[in-house]
C-alpha cells in the first residue's frame, strides 16, 4: 500500500511539473512571438541645403534569437550634393518596460553603393555610433510606431500581418 | 540491472544468469523466474504478497497465474540458489503475508540511478514496518521451507543492511523529486512571460480632417490644442507635398516645443488604410519626421 501511495504521489508530482512547464513554455512562445516582427516604413527627413530632404525606406526586423537588423536604403533630393544611403544596422536587442527596446552590440554594415558620410547620417538621420541605442516601440494594429525616447519617428507597417 | 547477492552470487536480470563468482557455477533462469527474482531483489526486505506478484510479474505482461505457478517458480529459484552454492534460505515465506528475500544485496554502480528512478524501489520502511519485518524475520518465518538459516545474528545483520539500503534508495528518490521541483521552478522563472516584454498598444485620437482625410494623434488634446495642431498639420501637408488621397489617414504627433515654437520634433504620417478603415490596419505609410533645432 505504502509503495503504491508513493508511486501515485511521485507520478502526480511529475505530471504537475510537466504541466507547469508546458503551460509556461506555451505562454512564453505566445508572448515572444508577438514581440518579433518585420515591418517597412518610408520616411522623409526634411533638411536644409546642402543636405536636402533625405527619403529612406526602412526595413526593420526583430528576429527570434534576440538579434535584429534595420536596413536603410534611399537618397537625398539635392542634385548638387546627392548621396545614396544603403546600409544595415545589426544589433542585439532586449525588451524593457513599456515598449522600450535597448539595442546593443551595434554593427553598421555600409554597402558599396552607400555614398553617405557617417557624420551626415548621424546628424540628419540616426546616431547608431553608440554603445546602446534606446528605442520606443508601440503597436497599432499591423503597424509599429518606432521612435526615440523623445518622440515617434515613423510608422512601420507589417505588410504580412493579416488582420 | 546487475545484483550481487551475499557478496558471492551475481544476478543479471537482462540475461537471467545467476552465477557464483567464486566457483563459477551458474544457472540461467527463465523469463518469469527472472521477473520474480528481480521483483524480490528490488524490494528486498519487504514482504510481497501473492497479489503483488500476480500483478507485477504476470498481470503487467497481460498474463494470468495461479498460486501453484508462483509456488513452482519460487521452488525453481530456491533450487537455483542452492545450485550456485547459496545453501541457506534466500527466499522466505511469511505465513499469510507473502514472500521476501533475505540476503545482502548490492547493485552495480551504473545501475543505481536506474534503481532510484524505479517505482518498485520507492518504498520507505518506517519504524513500525521495520519492526514488523524484523519480527517477521525472527518469529514468523514459515518453517515449511526446506531449510532455514539458524544464525539469528546473521539475520539481524542482514536486515539492518537492508534497512540502510532502503533508506539510501528513498533518499535518492526524494532527492530526485526535489531536483525535479527545482528544475521546474527554474524553468518557470526563466520563461514565465513578463508583462514588461509586451509591446504596448497605442490608441488614435481624432483631431479633425485635412480635406477628407481624418487626422489622428496618439494622445488626447484640449479643444484649443486640437485647432492649433490641425492647422500645423494642414500646413505641413502642403509644405511637404503630402496631400490627402482616398483611403488615407494622417497621423500627426508634434511635441509641445514644436507646437509652441515651431522648433522640436514632429511626425506626420499619411497611411493608406485597409478596407477603408484604420481599425483594419494599414497597407503602408509615408512619414515625414522633422527635428528642428
Amino acid at each position: 500500500m505504502k509503495s503504491k501511495s508513493y508511486k501515485i504521489i511521485f507520478a502526480m508530482l511529475a505530471l504537475f511539473c510537466l504541466l507547469v512547464c508546458i503551460v509556461t513554455y506555451w505562454l512564453y512562445q505566445h508572448n515572444e512571438d508577438g514581440n518579433r516582427f518585420e515591418c517597412y516604413s518610408l520616411t522623409t527627413f526634411p533638411k536644409a541645403p546642402p543636405v536636402g530632404n533625405i527619403t529612406l525606406l526602412t526595413h526593420f526586423i526583430l528576429n527570434q534569437n534576440d538579434e535584429g537588423v534595420i536596413t536603410f536604403t534611399g537618397e537625398n533630393d539635392n542634385p548638387e550634393s546627392s548621396f545614396q544611403v544603403s546600409r544595415e544596422i545589426h544589433f542585439n536587442y532586449h525588451w524593457m518596460k513599456n515598449g522600450k527596446l535597448n539595442l546593443t552590440n551595434i554593427n553598421i554594415v555600409i554597402n558599396q553603393s552607400d555614398t553617405t558620410k557617417n557624420d551626415v547620417f548621424k546628424m540628419n538621420v540616426f546616431d547608431f555610433q553608440r554603445q546602446t541605442v534606446h528605442m520606443i516601440i508601440h503597436r497599432f494594429k499591423n503597424s509599429y510606431v518606432l521612435g526615440s525616447l523623445s518622440s515617434p519617428i515613423s510608422i512601420c507597417v507589417d505588410k504580412d500581418s493579416m488582420l | 540491472m546487475k545484483y550481487l547477492i551475499d557478496n558471492i552470487v551475481a544476478f543479471d536480470d537482462k540475461n537471467g544468469l545467476l552465477e557464483n563468482k567464486m566457483s563459477g557455477s551458474s544457472v540461467v533462469l527463465s523469463t518469469t523466474a527472472i521477473r520474480i527474482l528481480a521483483y524480490l531483489l528490488k524490494n528486498q526486505g519487504v514482504v510481497l504478497s501473492r497479489e503483488e506478484f500476480f500483478e507485477t510479474v504476470w498481470g503487467a505482461y497481460g498474463q494470468d497465474a495461479s498460486n501453484n505457478s508462483l509456488n513452482q517458480y519460487l521452488s525453481v529459484l530456491r533450487k537455483a540458489f542452492r545450485n550456485v552454492g547459496l545453501d541457506h534460505e534466500i527466499i522466505i515465506t511469511v505465513t499469510k503475508q507473502g514472500f521476501l528475500i533475505k540476503a545482502n544485496v548490492e547493485y552495480e554502480e551504473e545501475d543505481l540511478l536506474a534503481l532510484e528512478s524505479d517505482f518498485f524501489s520507492s518504498v520507505e520502511p518506517d519504524a513500525e514496518s521495520d519492526d514488523l519485518y524484523l519480527n517477521v524475520a525472527m518469529t514468523n518465518v514459515d518453517a515449511v521451507q526446506e531449510t532455514q538459516s539458524t544464525d539469528e545474528s546473521h539475520s539481524i545483520e542482514t536486515f539492518t543492511l537492508n534497512k540502510l539500503s532502503f533508506s539510501k534508495k528513498f533518499y535518492w528518490v526524494k532527492a530526485f523529486a526535489i531536483l525535479m521541483l527545482l528544475c521546474t521552478i527554474a524553468f518557470v522563472y526563466q520563461y514565465w512571460p513578463s508583462s514588461s516584454k509586451a509591446i504596448p498598444t497605442v490608441l488614435l485620437h481624432t483631431i479633425g480632417k485635412v480635406d477628407t482625410c481624418p487626422v489622428f494623434t496618439f494622445y488626447e488634446n484640449s479643444e484649443e490644442m486640437i485647432q492649433t495642431k490641425i492647422d500645423i498639420a494642414r500646413k505641413m501637408t502642403l509644405d511637404h507635398k503630402l496631400p490627402c488621397i482616398p483611403n488615407t489617414i494622417y497621423i500627426f504627433q508634434p511635441d509641445d516645443l514644436f507646437v509652441y515654437t515651431n522648433k522640436g520634433r514632429v511626425l506626420l504620417s499619411r497611411c493608406t488604410t485597409r478596407k477603408d478603415d484604420p481599425l483594419h490596419g494599414f497597407a503602408g505609410c509615408k512619414d515625414i519626421y522633422i527635428y528642428e533645432k
